[in-house]
Parts: structure tokens; C-alpha cells; sequence
């Protein structure tokens, strides 16, 4: 409140300061200059200039447009900016977009034309967009011995500069107990155990800390903690639609999930990820592994509408990759940032070609059941057409739009398409030896299982005749099978090798035969399988229909066996594309894919994760920085453009970012130099002491203290099930049914998680929207409340936590267990109040309960889903 | 960008008011803000100064919403907007009749048709008679066809609305009923998200916004207003009403109330540590409402207390209307206790039962079965206790259906003209506004976007749609809506 009114002395003083030097020019600034910023900069100012007219400055608007004046001194009312704001005819009238301007406005603007428009003395024009902090190279920041003033980590250094320039004295450190919970949180996402506290206290001081942040560094969980942070940034979704209809996303897209977690515990850097996510298929075409992460793109994927599907596409690479709003130059260029309309298409034309496809997996041979979602560019010579306005029935088709990006300074020349021949295997499937054993094995085992039904038939029984002979002509059809699909194997891949002619006609005239052979004895076996069916049922309307198909299979027969001709053997179709739209049919969905591809992904990933690009590196830092800070160092976190102010910490942005890129990309460095910083380890807890600090910042913008997170609606699960000793650490595979009777207790990320699918529990705190999710929210609401005293979650595993704590879960609970719970569940020791009131409340709860109400009081206790 | 987005991470730098407001606890209702509305009301009479967020912004006409809404897409022309023409040219193909330039691609082109298959998105040929006759009904004559007899006798409290038009020809238009937007298009806080927004809540123990019935493809309301604006869903045929609201016998009450002040003392404890965490004092508060709402959601949804004759009145005691009727009297009981939006869906099925795009008339006669008794009940309850001067009603549905036939005897989807009707707080009775050609395919007199609905009831409740606005969020032209004056 003090602070307040200081502001409104500040402000009080300025305005006189302000009316004393700007007299008459006072109107200008604060009646004309905002609208004229808000309404018109857009199109006259330091982005765009359109009719040569700049409305940034006095000067300019005095200056005029390419056809004159456009404020008239002599006559004001004559003024053509006055007739333009205020004319009816919409084709005339300015701004073109939206509510006419104000009436306020109009007659400030007249007042200030009539006295002369005078203009503010030191007025700034706009700064040039292409200076703008973003879009400016990141410099590699100096930090002299002298400066780092004894620190050793850099964050500290940097900051204390901003600590000092404002006088800033940063709080204390938190306990070395919450600040190991604290890193148990951040870094694999679930809470310590007694048995983790005790490692680390068994550990050589000096060094302690730094081998609990390589432990949990290299602990498999953490990857599934920053997975699930970077499955928000990604926009991660399980497959909907309507009904069985599948509309968004794609089946088995547990595989990029998957992906994700492995690579970060790999540690792959960040630049392999987005050069894998965009173009894994064009990068490493033959690697299964790494195909995985095109589910990126494949995420996107939405039956009804390309444009819809692509325009996301653009919008979300912009937004998470670039921190760039793309999708505001779809109908027209960029309002704020130097991005044309053209350039958005042009981006659009990147992705154009591109389609998913669900690729087999080794051990499964039908799609349905395993596979792998994938991109691949489908349509190398798609054409990209401007949509007028945005309008994607108003396509102007006079020309194919080139891939290309816009210019940022340093990466002049980077993107650089160059189309990809594919290795045989990327693009004919069917040519993988997997593929082939597999559907060997499967026909093997139904070959195993026909032969052993076959056995258990006796000799000497006559009466399962008809069923010997249907067994033995399903072996036999099931040999020729076998012998069919090897044989066309060899054919297939005697063509694809180019072989000298006449070896791969032998091979082809092989697998014709073979197919022949196969084709009879499936009809002979469809011809002994009607037969079973009538010798069972001899009689009426179903015995009818069987002697009707009998007679045709046998008509088919005799045909097949009367023709001379080799037939062409069917191909074999081991991926399928996905729809393009309902009304595709599946000869075009089935037709072979191109064998090249246009390496327009490719070059667009060498410019995105390019050293010179001043975006990429700077989001990913700023999204690392958050999700350890509770608060990011730039606070629109999807928007790096002009609308984005400059940072007030922008020299530690730029040194974690160089660093970054410096380091070839390595989220394991960053998180270590993070947590090894003082900044990290100061206090959440804010007492009275502060109260200077706190009027001085009280946003907290230089860091002098840790704020305080609210954790991820899947951390309270994963914490409460932890606690409880009942979480399943089992990684990876299908994701799970997201509502689940009872346990396994699987980690929350592994739930399917889609707009149809979500856990109800998870729900209540502020889930990953699967729309757009670069920050969660924070919210605190009553359902939270009911969720945590209520659910069935936090009911049934509290007991269990209680019975973990004390020796048994029955019992009276006493100081030492309300010690013991504290310290496990909130990280800290009771303060004697706090055991004071604990004992005396439990008192009216039965004793046997005590142990267990005391637990579940504390996993809603506002510490509990905190970090501290 | 998005100040109620960030408000935890962010609180410092509102102020206290802004901040509790923006924390909106899904239940508001804080004595302190009831407060600072009183402060707001004083200062929003200052003319030329408004607030949004927690009041209105001049002299209100109604205080709630009741909002009605038909999944699947109601035939206009067989409810509300009869069309003798369709008998007559029953059968011809419309470029026979004299209205072949319905078809004109001029005036098709500003639907946008998404999915397009045998089932949807064609255009019906083969003008389709009436299934159903109309009587004329009250002081005001106004028509309303035979499966809405109930109805029929509230027409003198009603504002009908012939000239409805939407964009989207798929069932995502229920989405864009709610939001404005195109199912296409980015996701955006729906109209009882705004309300809550702009309004805040009336009762300390109860959520403003309120969601019944089998939701739409989106199921989140606040988008970037935040979850607090969310409807919180109630099912009120469950045992559980509202999800978690009962320890399911893993706690006892004894236990529970325990707990609760366990939770309360502790966190309090913290709070006199470190008195600025402001996150901490919103937690405390929320378990102090959770706590409450445990009762208050039970006390009012228990109908134990209503009269026989209300319960007839809503169709209770009959087995095709009691479902939708207990929605309703529930609904009532919930706007008056000072819930601010009750948000009915109606009609199960992925598309919505309505949707009848084939078997019409049956699929009609028997929808309209279940909500037409009840719907007169309410609104001759609301009036009877002197509520309906207060609280709107809206009855909606997201489009028409074709004057064509599909499948023999249904109607595809329609949505270049379709009708809705309002009642209550402040909408004149007995009128009937804009119109549809002879056919019923495009609007005629006064066409209304879906968001002249919006701006219909914010003005109503004392807001200028277009002050709806937060910063980061750019929102169109027709989000805002126009207030169709000529009903109020």
C-alpha cells in the first residue's frame, strides 16, 4: 500500500513535470499519440509505411504521405487525416479494421491541428523492427573477474549487477531439507523419501550437492519430468474424434511421447530434438528410433481441413520453436512484427508436401495394434497458393509460392532446399526384413495351431472327416502363403536393387507363380471351409447360402486353374498414409511413396536451431528458466516479437542462451548451472525482515528471492502415490486409460491424455491444455480443494503414507510422528505451534485414525502442492 | 499478456482488488468483494468510467441466465418460424420454385463447410413439407407449432428471433453458438465465461457458473479468462452431483471436519509467517468455500422442499420430462440463490440429439416431449415468484434444418437462417423479431449473428460487450456482437 502511494506521488510529479515542458502539446501526447499507436503504427510507422505515410512522430504526421500533406494548418477542418478517420465509405475510411476511432479523439486531433500541431520536443520516432532485441544476434556477455565479484556461479554474477544497481539485498538460502526437495521436484518430478534425505546427508558436505544434481540428473525419471514440461510446449495429444472416426492426432503417438523422455534423458540437445521433430525423415530416413520424434508434426494431423491442419502447424512451430505469432500474418502482414502475409505462405510452403503415415514396428503386423506415426512428404510438388485475406475459398492461383523465410539478421542465405534421394527401405516399407519374418512368423503359428487341431483329431474317427479336410487345406494354404510372400519379397527387392533385368524377371516370374499357387490353394480352402459349414448344417435358408457360395468359389476354380495367364501379384501394403479427407479412397491412400524428399524441413531446421538465429535459443532458455523460477525472464513465453518488451534481465537470457548453443545445446548443463546458483537456492519464504526488498520489487523481477511454484496437477498425483509407496515406475508404451478404476499407479504423464480423454483428477489443477499449453495455469479454486480432501487419490493413500511413516498406521499419533510427517511430506520440521495444534485437533478423531487424518490434512496443506 | 491467466504467478503486481477478482475462486462471493462491488457500483456511476470484472457497468435489467440449449440443430421452420410454403411446394425441387435464388453461391458463401460426405454439408434439393401443423397462442397471436403446446402458452412473455445465422455447417456450431467462433478457428471463452467475468457471483457458497447436461466438443468455458471461469459441471440425476464432493465412505464426517480444520490451522499458521503469500491466502479461502459448497450443493439441488404443484409444473412426475424438469427446477433454485449462468445442454450423442437427419418427425415429437412442459414450467415459475423480471432465459440451438429433405424424411443441417427465442429480465413478450424467406432458407428482415445474443443479455445484466476486452487478446469484430434493441 506504501508502495502505491509512492507511485501515485511519482506519477502526480511527472504530469506537472509534464504539463510545465509540454504544454501545448499535451493534447498530442496523451489524447492523439496512443490511439494513433494502438490504431495506426500498424501500417504507418517503423513496420510499414504504407502511402509513404509515418504517424510515429509529430514531424512525420506534419511530413505528410506520398500524396501530400495530410494535416491542413490553414484550413484544419479540410485536413485529409481528419476527412480520412471520419468518412463513412468504408473503402475510404481509417483505420480500415474495426470500430470507427472515438469522438474524444476527432476533436482532440482537430484542437491540435487548429493550434498549430506543434510537436513535443526530444520525440522519438518508432525504433527500426529489425533492432528490436529479439530478432538481434545473441551476444556472447562478458562477465569480468572483476564483476563476477566472487561469485562462481555466473547467474549469481550477473544478477548481483542488478541487485546492486537497485539496491537489492537478496534474501537468504532455504533449509538444505527443502532445497533438496526442492531439486527432487524440479528434476524428476517426485518428492524425496526418508531414505533420499539420508543419502544425501551420508554424503561428504563439500560435495554433497553437486552429486544430488547428477544423481537425479541421470535418474531415468527425469526424463518423464521434462518430457511431460516439454509435451506442454508441444502441444502433445492422444488421438480423437467421433467414435471409432479418427479426427486429430494419430494412433500410437505414445511413440513420440516415448521419444521424448529417452532423448532428454540422452541428453540429446535441444537442436537435434527440433532438426528430429521436423525432419527426422529426411535426416535419418532408415532410423526407426528417431522417426519417432516426426510425431511432432504428426500431432497436428486433422481429417477435415489442410489448411486448418497446416495453419496449426505454422502457428505452433512459430510460437514453441521461434517464439514468433505467425499465425497473426495469415490474412494480412504482421501487425507488429516484419512478417508478410507472403511470408507466411511461403513458410506454409515448408510443410505443404508433407503427410503422416503410420510406419510397422518389429514384432506387430497390423497398424492397428503398433506402429509409428510419421512425416513424410507425400506431395513434392503440392503448390502453395495465397489465400486472399486469409480466405481458403478465395485461393489466388496465379502463383506457386516458394518455400522461404523471412530475414533475420545473420542467417542471410541458411535455408537452402536441396531434395533428398530416400534409401529403398525409407519409402517402400514392404522392403524391411522385419516386415517379412514377422508375417512369416504370424502365418507360422497359425500354421502350428491348424497342425496341432489336425493332431488332436483322431485316426479312426470318421465323423470330423470334413474337418481334416479343411485343416489340411488351411496348412496347405498357409505354406503357400508363406512361400508367396518370400517369393515376392525377392522380386520386390530384386527390383528395387536395379539388378541386371533378366535375373529380377525370373524373380518377378517366381513370385507370379507363387501368388497362383497361393491364390488356388486359398480357394481350395474356402471351397473345404463351406463344405465344414454345410456338413454341419445341412438344412434350410443357411444351408441354401452355403451351396450358392460353394458353387461360386468352385466356378472360381475351375477359372483360375483353366487360365494360362499369370496374374500380377498384389503389392504389399505394410504403411498407410493417413486420410488426406473422408472422402479419400484407398487406392490413393495406398499408392508407393516418392522415393525423394523435398529437404525443405531439413533446411528449415538448420535455420531454426542455426547458432546465428537469435530466437530458438532464447525461448528454450526462457522455458528451462520458468519451470525452475515458477517465472520466466520474458513474460510472454510464445511471443518474442516487437510486443515483447525488451527483458529487464536480458543479459542473463543472452549468457544462458550463448551458453546454450555454446554447449551444444545440452539441457543437463543448463539445469545443472541453474541449480547450483545462489539464486536457486534462496528462500521462497518471505518474512516481515524483507519488507524493504519487497517495496523495491515487489514483482520480484531481479530475482532476489526463489518464488514459490504451485506444482503440475500430474506432480500432486505422482508425489501423493510416491509417498504411499504404491507408484509404478514402469516407463513407456501405450498410454494408459486416463481413468482408471484402480492402480497399476503408473506415473500421471503415461495417462491418455487428449480433448476427449482426461483423468478427472488431473483436471482440477489446471491440466495441459492440448490446444496451446507454453505456460500451465496457476488457478486456485474451491474444486482443488474438494478434489484433494475428497478424491479417492488422496483418501486411500493416505493411510498408506501413515503407515510408512510410523510402524504401524494405527495408533495414537504423537510428536515424533507429527515430526516424521512434516519433514517427509512438507520437507521441514513443525514449528512447536504447528505440533501443538496438530496433537490437540487429532484428539477428536479416533486413535486408530489419528496417524492417517494427520496425513491427509497435510497433503492438502498449501506446502504440500508447492515448492517451496 | 493474460492477466487472469498468471494471476498466482503474477499477484504482486495487481492490486488487491484486481487480484482477488482475478482469482475469482470459481465462487467469488468473498464478503470483501461483495464490498468492493458497492465501491464500483459508486464510482461506475461517474459517467465516462467503467469496470469490468466484478460489476455492471450501468443500470442492469436482470441479474441471471438461464440458458437453454438444443444439441443437434431444432427444424426452425416446425417450431418457431412456420412456412406454408413448404406444403405447397412440397416435393418440387427449390430451382423449380420461385425461390431457386436461395441457391444463388453468392449468398451460400459465407457459411463455411467443413465436413462435407453423403450424411452432411449438401445442399437439400427437394423442398420437404411440414411434419408437424401450428396454433396461434396468447394476446400476441404468435404462432408456435404443435409440438410446443407448453410453450404456446408463454408466448406473450417470449421474444422470438427468425433471423438467426451462423457460419459453420457442422456441429462445432455449437461451440461457435457459445463462443462466436468457427470450430475452425481459435478456441475462445464462451458467453457464461464472460458473464462470470464481468459480473462475478452473488452468493458466497455457490459457483457462478453452472453447466448441466451433456457438454459440446469444447468442455472448457474461460479459455484465456483462465479455469475460475470455467462452468463447474453439475449432474444433478447423480448421487454425486459435483465431482469430489463427498469422501465416498472413506471419511467419516467427523474425520472430514477434523481435517478441514486441521488444514485451515495450519495453512494459517504459515500465513502469520509470511503474510505476503498471497497464493497461500486464496488457498485458505478456497478450502473455507470448498468446505461450505459440500452443503450448499446438496441443500440446493435437494428438491425435497418444492410443492407438488411445482414439481407437476416442471414435468416431474412424468417419466418423458422428469430428467430435463429436475435440470430446470434445479436451474431455478440455483438462480435463485444468486448463481449468475446455468448453462442446460440438451440431447445426447456425439452430434446432438436433434439432429435429425433422418425420421424427423419422430426424432421432433419426441425431443420436444421431454423439454416443452418443462420449459413452460419454468418460465411460468420464474414468473410466479416474481423472479422472471430478473433472470433471462434463452432457448438456443446451434442452426436449423434444410426446407429440403435428406434420407426421405429428415433434414440436414442449416445454418444461413434458424430461429432461437428469449424471455425475462427485461425482453418484451409477445414478439416476434427479424424473419427467413418463404422457404426458411436465408434471413430476411434483421439477420443476427450468433454473438447479437451475447450482446443481448451482457446489456441486459448492465455490460457493454464490447468492454469485454484483456489485454494480449485481440478479439474480432463480430465477437463483440450488436444488441438487438428492438426486443428490449
Amino acid at each position: 500500500m506504501i508502495s502505491r502511494h509512492f507511485q501515485w506521488g511519482y506519477l502526480c510529479v511527472f504530469l506537472l513535470v509534464m504539463c510545465f515542458y509540454q504544454g501545448e502539446c499535451r493534447e498530442y501526447l496523451e489524447q492523439i499519440k496512443p490511439i494513433l499507436k494502438a490504431r495506426c503504427y500498424a501500417c504507418h510507422g517503423a513496420l510499414k509505411q504504407k502511402a509513404g505515410l509515418r504517424l510515429d512522430t509529430a514531424d512525420f504526421i506534419k511530413s505528410g504521405s506520398k500524396s501530400g500533406a495530410v494535416i491542413d494548418l490553414s484550413k484544419p477542418e479540410e485536413s485529409e487525416l481528419l476527412k480520412r478517420v471520419l468518412t463513412t465509405d468504408v473503402d475510404d475510411r481509417m483505420p480500415p479494421e474495426g470500430e470507427a476511432v472515438g469522438s474524444d479523439f476527432v476533436l482532440a486531433l482537430t484542437k491540435w491541428i487548429q493550434s498549430g500541431a506543434s510537436s513535443p520536443k526530444f520525440e522519438e520516432p518508432e525504433p527500426d523492427p529489425q533492432n528490436h532485441w529479439a530478432f538481434l544476434p545473441i551476444p556472447e556477455v562478458e562477465i569480468s573477474w572483476h564483476a563476477m565479484k566472487g561469485e562462481a556461479n555466473p547467474i549469481d554474477a550477473i544478477l548481483s549487477e542488478y541487485h546492486d544497481a537497485n539496491e537489492l539485498t537478496p534474501a537468504g538460502f532455504a533449509e538444505d531439507r527443502q532445497l533438496v526437495r526442492r531439486a527432487y521436484y524440479d528434476l524428476i518430478g517426485l518428492p524425496p523419501l526418508d531414505s533420499d534425505y539420508a543419502w544425501f546427508e551420508g554424503q561428504p558436505e563439500s560435495r554433497r550437492w553437486e552429486q544430488l544434481i547428477d544423481k537425479l540428473l541421470a535418474s531415468p525419471q527425469h526424463g518423464e519430468r521434462w518430457g511431460r514440461h516439454w509435451m506442454d510446449v508441444w502441444r502433445y495429444t492422444d488421438w480423437y474424434g467421433l467414435g471409432a472416426q479418427l479426427r486429430f492426432s494419430q494412433k500410437h503417438i505414445w511413440h513420440w511421447r516415448d521419444w521424448i523422455v529417452e532423448s532428454l534423458n540422452a541428453d540429446v540437445g535441444y537442436d537435434e530434438m527440433i532438426r528430429q521433430m521436423l525432419a527426422a525423415d529426411e535426416i535419418y530416413p532408415n532410423d526407426q528410433n528417431k522417426l519417432r520424434a516426426t510425431g511432432y508434426l504428426a500431432r497436428n494431423y486433422y481429417l477435415f481441413n489442410r489448411t486448418t491442419w497446416l495453419d496449426k502447424t505454422i502457428e505452433h512451430v512459430g510460437k514453441g520453436v521461434l517464439g514468433l505469432t505467425l499465425n497473426c500474418a495469415k490474412c494480412h502482414d504482421h501487425k507488429y512484427d516484419p512478417i508478410s502475409q507472403m511470408s507466411y505462405y511461403q513458410f506454409r510452403a515448408i510443410f505443404e508436401p508433407h503427410q503422416i503415415r503410420l510406419d510397422p514396428v518389429p514384432g506387430f503386423t497390423s497398424l492397428e495394434v503398433n506402429a509409428i506415426p510419421r512425416a513424410f512428404d507425400a506431395h513434392p510438388d503440392e503448390p502453395t497458393w495465397i489465400h486472399v485475406r486469409g480466405n481458403e475459398n478465395d485461393v489466388d492461383k496465379s502463383k506457386n509460392i516458394e518455400p522461404a523465410l523471412f530475414d533475420i539478421k545473420g542467417l542471410e542465405g541458411v535455408f537452402r532446399p536441396q531434395q533428398i534421394r530416400l534409401p529403398q527401405e525409407a519409402h517402400k516399407p514392404h522392403l524391411r526384413e522385419y516386415v517379412i519374418s514377422d508375417l512369416i512368423a504370424q502365418i507360422k503359428a497359425k500354421r502350428t495351431k491348424a497342425e496341432s487341431e489336425l493332431k488332436a483329431i483322431p485316426e479312426s474317427e470318421n465323423s470330423d472327416k470334413q474337418l481334416k479336410g479343411e485343416l489340411k487345406a488351411r496348412i496347405h494354404w498357409y505354406d503357400c502363403e508363406s512361400e508367396f510372400i518370400k517369393m515376392r519379397w525377392l522380386a520386390d527387392n530384386s527390383l528395387a536393387q536395379e539388378i541386371e533385368k533378366n535375373s529380377s524377371d525370373i524373380a518377378v516370374l517366381n513370385a507370379k507363380k507363387a501368388f497362383r499357387k497361393y491364390s488356388l490353394a486359398r480357394l481350395k480352402w474356402e471351397i473345404e471351409n463351406i463344405k465344414l459349414s454345410l456338413s454341419q448344417n445341412s438344412k434350410g435358408n443357411e444351408a441354401q447360402k452355403f451351396q450358392k457360395q460353394l458353387d461360386e468359389k468352385t466356378k472360381q476354380l475351375i477359372k483360375l486353374k483353366s487360365t494360362e495367364q499369370l496374374e500380377k501379384y498384389p503389392r504389399l501394403i505394410s504403411s498407410r498414409k493417413a486420410l488426406e479427407s473422408p472422402a479419400e479412397k484407398s487406392e490413393s491412400q495406398n499408392a508407393p511413396f516418392p522415393s525423394s524428399s523435398t529437404g525443405r524441413r531439413k533446411a528449415f531446421a538448420k535455420w531454426a536451431v542455426h547458432p546465428n538465429n537469435p530466437l530458438t535459443a532464447r525461448v528454450a532458455v526462457n522455458q528451462v528458466w520458468m519451470r525452475h523460477f515458477g517465472k520466466p525472464l520474458v513474460s510472454s513465453v510464445s511471443d518474442f516479437g516487437r510486443r515483447s518488451p525488451r527483458p529487464k534481465l536480458i543479459r542473463l537470457l543472452d549468457y544462458l542462451s550463448h551458453d546454450l548453443i555454446k554447449n551444444d545445446w545440452k539441457f543437463k548443463r543448463l539445469h545443472k548451472l541453474i541449480l547450483t546458483s545462489k539464486a536457486w537456492r534462496r528462500t521462497s519464504q518471505i518474512s516481515e525482515l524483507e519488507q524493504a526488498e519487497n517495496a523495491i520489487d515487489e514483482e520480484n523481477q531481479f530475482f532476489w528471492h526463489k518464488p514459490s511454484i504451485r506444482v503440475e496437477s500430474q506432480i500432486i498425483r505422482d508425489a501423493i502415490l510416491h509417498l504411499a509407496g504404491e507408484l509404478d515406475l514402469t516407463m513407456g508404451g501405450p498410454s494408459l486409460n486416463s481413468n482408471p478404476e484402480n492402480g497399476p499407479f503408473r506415473r500421471s504423464i503415461y495417462f491418455k491424455h487428449s480433448r476427449d480423454d482426461q483423468n478427472q483428477f488431473l483436471v482440477q489443477f489446471d491440466d495441459a491444455d492440448i490446444e496451446a499449453c507454453y505456460r500451465r495455469e496457476e488457478s486456485i479454486l474451491p474444486q482443488q480443494a474438494l478434489a484433494l480432501v475428497n478424491s479417492s487419490l488422496a483418501l486411500s493413500m493416505a493411510p498408506k503414507i501413515a503407515k510408512k511413516l510410523g510402524e504401524t498406521s494405527s495408533g495414537n499419533a504423537d510428536e515424533e510422528f507429527v515430526n516424521a510427517a512434516f519433514s517427509i511430506i512438507l520437507g521441514r520440521s513443525p514449528s512447536p505451534r504447528e505440533v501443538e495444534v496438530s496433537l490437540d485437533l487429532i484428539k477428536a478423531v479416533s486413535s486408530e485414525r489419528q496417524k492417517a487424518i494427520l496425513v491427509h490434512a497435510l497433503i492438502n496443506h498449501h506446502e504440500f502442492i508447492s515448492i517451496k | 499478456m493474460n492477466l487472469s491467466g498468471q494471476n498466482i504467478k503474477s499477484g504482486h503486481c495487481l492490486n488487491r482488488r484486481s487480484f482477488i477478482n482475478s482469482l475469482g475462486l470459481g465462487f467469488g462471493g468473498l464478503a470483501l468483494e461483495s464490498l468492493l462491488m458497492e465501491e464500483q457500483l459508486r464510482a461506475s456511476s461517474i459517467p465516462g468510467i467503467s469496470f469490468v470484472n466484478g460489476s455492471p457497468q450501468f443500470k442492469p435489467r436482470a441479474k441471471n441466465v438461464i440458458w437453454l440449449f438444443m444439441r443437434g440443430g431444432v427444424s426452425h421452420m416446425e417450431s418457431f418460424d412456420p412456412k406454408p410454403a413448404l406444403d405447397k411446394y412440397a416435393g418440387k425441387s427449390i430451382s423449380e420454385t420461385p425461390f431457386s435464388d436461395v441457391q444463388d453461391p453468392e449468398k451460400l458463401k459465407k457459411v463455411r463447410v467443413v465436413v462435407v460426405n453423403d450424411a452432411n454439408g449438401q445442399q437439400r434439393n427437394k423442398i420437404y413439407p411440414n411434419q408437424i401443423g401450428f396454433k396461434r397462442y396468447g394476446q400476441s397471436g404468435i404462432p408456435v407449432s404443435d409440438w410446443f403446446p407448453h410453450i404456446g402458452q408463454c408466448v406473450d412473455d417470449i421474444s422470438f428471433i427468425r433471423s438467426m445465422w451462423t457460419t459453420d455447417d457442422n456441429h462445432g456450431a455449437q461451440v461457435q453458438f457459445h463462443s462466436g467462433r468457427h470450430m475452425l478457428d481459435v478456441r475462445v471463452p464462451t458467453i457464461g465465461a464472460w458473464i462470470s467475468y464481468g459480473l462475478g457471483s452473488l452468493n458466497d457458497n455457490l459457483p457462478k457458473f453452472i453447466t448441466m447436461g451433456p457438454r459440446f466438443f469444447d468442455k472448457r468455458d474461460g479459455h484465456y479468462l483462465g479455469p475460475a471461469y470455467d462452468a463447474v459441471p453439475l449432474n444433478v440425476h447423480a448421487k454425486e452431483p459435483l465431482a469430489f464432493a463427498k469422501p465416498n465412505g472413506l471419511l467419516s464426517s467427523r474425520e472430514q471436519s477434523v481435517s478441514f480444520q486441521l488444514i485451515n490451522r495450519l495453512n494459517k499458521i504459515a500465513q502469520s509467517q509470511f503474510k505476503n503469500d498471497q497464493a497461500l491466502e486464496a488457498r485458505i479461502r478456497s478450502y473455507e468455500l470448498a468446505f461450505r459448497m459440500q452443503s450448499s450443493i446438496p441443500d440446493t439441488l435437494s428438491l425435497d422442499g418444492e410443492a407438488q404443484a411445482t414439481r407437476e409444473l416442471y414435468g416431474l412426475e412424468n417419466n418423458q420430462t422428469k430428467a430435463f424438469g429436475k435440470q430446470l427446477l434445479c436451474a431455478r433454485r440455483l438462480v435463485e440463490k444468486g448463481v449468475r449462468f446455468v448453462q442446460i445442454m440438451h440431447g445426447d450423442g456425439a452430434a446432438g440429439a436433434w439432429d435429425a437427419h433422418s425420421g424427423l418427425k419422430n426424432n421432433h415429437t419426441k425431443l420436444a416431449g421431454q423439454v416443452d412442459k418443462p420449459i413452460a414450467g419454468l418460465l411460468k415459475d420464474l414468473k410466479q415468484r416474481g423472479l422472471l423480471d430478473e433472470t433471462i432465459v434463452v432457448f438456443a440451438t446451434e442452426f436449423g434444418r434444410t426446407p429440403g429433405s435428406q434420407n426421405g424424411d429428415g433434414r440436414d443441417h442449416h445454418p444461413y437462417g434458424f430461429s432461437v427465442w428469449m424471455a425475462g429480465g427485461g425482453i418484451k413478450g409477445g414478439i416476434v423479431h427479424g424473419s427467413t424467406d418463404e422457404i426458411g432458407f436465408h434471413t430476411d428482415e434483421h439477420p443476427h449473428y450468433v454473438t447479437d445474443i451475447h450482446a443481448t443479455l451482457l446489456h441486459q445484466l448492465g455490460i457493454n460487450s464490447r468492454t469485454m476486452e484483456v489485454p494480449g487478446h485481440k478479439r474480432l469484430e463480430s465477437d463483440f456482437g450488436h444488441v438487438i434493441h428492438q426486443i428490449v
